[in-house]
């Protein structure tokens, strides 16, 4: 991944009257690089996003994209990305190829050229089938196609993307996966929010978490989910009544119960080697503990947000009303 | 190179050369059901009426009747479907947020609102080139003056250019009530303007004249009007403050010099470039200052004109104040000298009063109610409150015969409404209305240039850092000028 920094974010501020949508927002990311930008709704993800893309203007602070100052140059910003917001517009009594070739020229393509561009992009996200629909006609996923589509009109370095997977269905889901990758392939630089962590874990190189406008976390999703908790989650099951096998785990050093299952309990433990594991696991057999499912629970990304937001409020915040802009 | 190689070289054809835009909206546009449907009656209408016209053709009260028919449909096509359609041009792209993808392309602002006029006057375009054939048919059957008719059909293209650009002007601003009196403003003065037909008629004997003055009307009312439109969609770095205050500023100038040239008595042709510059102030003075160090940068690196310029034309209501102290004065003056009048202290009254009634809601709102958004509508709101008011005491004080105004007399803007509405003859309220209207409006001045420093400080500021040569966009640029 090449050391170039693609959008350098400092100090950003933004605010609608009393509502602090953004505050002290400051981030990098590097060429190649696909990050998550991750959030409950409200917490300033859509603000950010436009101010990145230009549409709005910052109360304070500093957007460079690409080693370009986006307050002072939006034209200079615009030409190097592509935005894809969540509610893309249909126009009534536009075929697809008219709404790709209206962008095209608008970007400034012209004669053969612009035919040829606007089939290729047709061909990537796989539109060429139904480039003669009117647009108002078309499905969610092909929707968020063509918006896709729109956004790499003009060939973006980077690419700013608000919640593009929402209300897609598996499949779409799995198509619009595979389309960023290959995009990220390409060399592009991809800036995704969701509110919904699975679906970014496996597109993302690098998770940016934000809330109350602020960043709250920065890294990769391996880092999240290993975090820096010194315990183990397990989820214990017995053949036996429960309440036998939770009289033992009080007995247990180390051993925390969590949550009551079907057939048994979760715990955290706090282990510090493998070893330990396997002789809590023999104890039990040994003290005849019926044990019938004994492993490690993986930690969500969920439960990572979570974690993180923890740290950074305390207790774990109500979810703001979502305000527009 | 022939003209053909020099335009259709690079691959290019014919609509690579017309904007993204116009081909967008025409595409759009000749498939709606409102053109589609509109086209096919009007052809329908017309053959109707054709046959009418061989059937009647002896009948000279049926024919008239079919004259007028035909007028009425033609421009209720031109006049009243295509400006319809552009009201909500650039509304129903802000709400479909289709407006921030396009604003993120190579296109500006302005080209978007004229791509947007373009396509609605190409369609009316194309309805008139529609009725065409039917009025050389109707010259043969019915006998009409079909250079007459061909004058009317003009005059009613021109009409509704500047409907279409008036509805797409007023489509981009939010608030309902403010996009009516706009409209209703731009009918009054399109009115006067071609009531000058009659009323400088005597002087405007030469065709010229009537074309020259209409043809000025509508393109800098037009063109006033997509800047304003521009204005709303716009990010901030495009400055359009300047070009509305020299559109407006131009429009007076282009009309003295008419006036100059023709030999009629072109008053009222200046009175409405001076209204409308009275309004861009009314407009510009709603709006928040922002100071942007790359706008400001550019302009001084003009030397001392674009310095000039940055004083007073950039966005935000402390450079429009400064730019309505200077011109609105001077729109008065160059009124009253195409007008011939004596000097009097009395026209001192309506400058006060113009003045008055812009700064006080402007105080107002920028003091008193920060948050306020729809300033334009509080300006117009007290406007109204005003013109109640001075029915009123008018009405009240030609019944009693008291002078009721001796303390409304410094409630800025009264007098404009009071001393026209009031006919009693016995009393002179000119000089109490003058000195307190002057009082009222130094006290304005006052605070307004106090509330203005601030941003006058941070602009000279600016105007003295800025390099003489053009800094690269790739520069980044220091924190600190980012406000």
């Amino acid at each position: 991944m090449s050391q170039e920094l693609v959008l350098d974010v400092r100090h950003l501020r933004r605010s609608f009257g009393k509502v602090h949508a953004v505050q002290d927002v400051s981030f990098t990311v590097r060429k190649g690089q696909v990050v998550g930008f991750i959030g409950a709704n409200g917490a300033g993800k859509t603000t950010t996003l436009r101010l990145l893309a230009t549409l709005d203007s910052p109360d304070a602070g500093t957007i460079e994209v690409l080693g370009c100052d986006a307050t002072n140059y939006p034209e200079k910003v615009r030409a190097r990305l592509g935005w894809m917001p969540d509610n893309y517009g249909t126009y009534d009594n536009v075929t697809v190829a008219e709404y790709l070739d209206f962008y095209a020229r608008a970007y400034g393509y012209v004669g053969a050229g612009r035919t040829r561009h606007v089939d290729e992009i047709m061909a990537f996200t796989e539109l060429t089938s139904i480039q003669d629909r009117l647009m108002h006609t078309l499905s969610k996923g092909m929707g968020q196609r063509l918006c896709l589509g729109r956004a790499l009109i003009n060939d973006p370095e980077l690419l700013l993307m608000d919640e593009p997977a929402a209300g897609l269905d598996p499949k779409a889901r799995i198509e619009f996966k595979n389309l960023v990758r290959i995009l990220s392939q390409q060399g592009k630089t991809i800036l995704i929010s969701s509110h919904i962590l699975s679906e970014l874990g496996e597109m993302c190189d690098t998770m940016l978490f934000i809330d109350k406008g602020r960043v709250v976390h920065h890294g990769s999703s391996e880092t999240l989910l290993r975090g820096d908790a010194d315990y183990l989650r397990l989820e214990i099951e017995t053949l036996g009544p429960v309440d036998r096998l939770l009289a033992w785990a009080v007995l247990q050093p180390g051993l925390t119960f969590v949550e009551s299952t079907n057939r048994g309990a979760r715990f955290d433990f706090a282990a510090k080697e493998q070893g330990d594991l396997a002789q809590l696991l023999r104890r039990a057999v040994q003290d005849g503990i019926p044990v019938c499912d004994f492993h490690r629970l993986e930690r969500r990304l969920e439960d990572a947000f979570v974690e993180v937001l923890k740290k950074s409020n305390g207790p774990v915040p109500a979810i703001p009303p979502p305000f527009k802009p | 190179m022939n003209f053909i190689t020099l335009f259709f070289s690079d691959d290019r054809k014919l609509d690579d050369w017309l904007s993204p835009i116009l081909v967008k909206e025409l595409r759009q546009g000749m498939r709606a059901r409102v053109f589609v449907i509109s086209f096919l009656l009007l052809q329908l209408f017309l053959i109707v009426l054709v046959l009418g016209n061989v059937a009647a053709q002896d009948d000279r009260s049926t024919l008239e009747f079919q004259n007028n028919f035909f007028w009425v449909i033609l421009g209720f096509a031109l006049l009243g479907l295509m400006p319809l359609r552009g009201l909500v041009a650039i509304s129903l792209e802000v709400k479909n947020h289709t407006m921030e993808t396009i604003m993120l392309t190579r296109l500006t602002a302005w080209r978007v609102v004229f791509g947007k006029w373009s396509a609605l006057f190409a369609q009316s375009l194309l309805l008139v080139s529609a009725v065409l054939p039917y009025v050389v048919l109707r010259y043969f059957i019915g006998g009409d003056d079909v250079v007459s008719d061909f004058e009317w059909i003009l005059f009613m293209l021109w009409m509704s250019g500047l409907l279409i650009a008036a509805c797409i002007g007023v489509s981009a601003l939010g608030n309902f009530v403010i996009r009516i009196v706009i409209l209703v403003c731009i009918a009054i003065l399109t009115l006067t303007a071609i009531g000058n037909y009659e009323s400088i008629g005597a002087g405007l004997d030469n065709a010229w004249e009537i074309v020259a003055w209409l043809a000025v009307f509508g393109f800098f009312i037009s063109a006033i009007l997509f800047e304003l439109t521009a204005t709303g969609i716009a990010p901030a770095s495009e400055n359009h403050a300047l070009r509305l205050r020299l559109l407006a500023l131009a429009f007076l100038l282009v009309a003295w010099g008419l006036a100059r040239l023709a030999q009629s008595d072109f008053t009222p042709g200046i009175c409405i470039p001076a209204i409308v510059l009275v309004a861009v102030c009314y407009f510009d003075l709603a709006e928040k200052p922002r100071l942007l160090p790359r706008m400001v940068r550019s302009m001084a690196q003009r030397g001392w004109p674009g310095k000039i310029a940055a004083i007073f034309l950039l966005p935000g209501w402390p450079s429009a104040l400064l730019f309505s102290i200077v011109v609105v004065p001077f729109a008065v003056w160059l009124y009253c000298a195409t007008a011939k009048l004596d000097p009097d202290p009395g026209w001192l009254l309506p400058l006060f009063s113009t003045f008055g009634s812009i700064f006080t809601p402007i105080v107002i709102c920028h003091f008193f109610w920060p948050r306020n958004k729809q300033v334009l509508l509080m300006v117009f709101i007290y406007n109204l409150i005003l013109f109640g008011l001075g029915s009123i005491l008018g009405g009240f004080a030609d019944l009693t015969h008291t002078p009721m105004n001796k303390v409304l007399a410094f409630l800025p803007g009264l007098p404009v409404f009071f001393t026209g509405l009031a006919s009693d003859s016995t009393k002179d309220y000119t000089p109490l209305c003058l000195v307190g209207n002057a009082i009222t409006l130094v006290i304005l001045l006052f605070a307004l240039l106090v509330g203005s420093r601030r941003y006058f400080r941070e602009l000279l500021a600016l105007l003295r850092s800025a390099p003489d040569v053009k800094p690269s966009p790739d520069q980044p640029v220091p924190e600190a000028e980012i406000k």
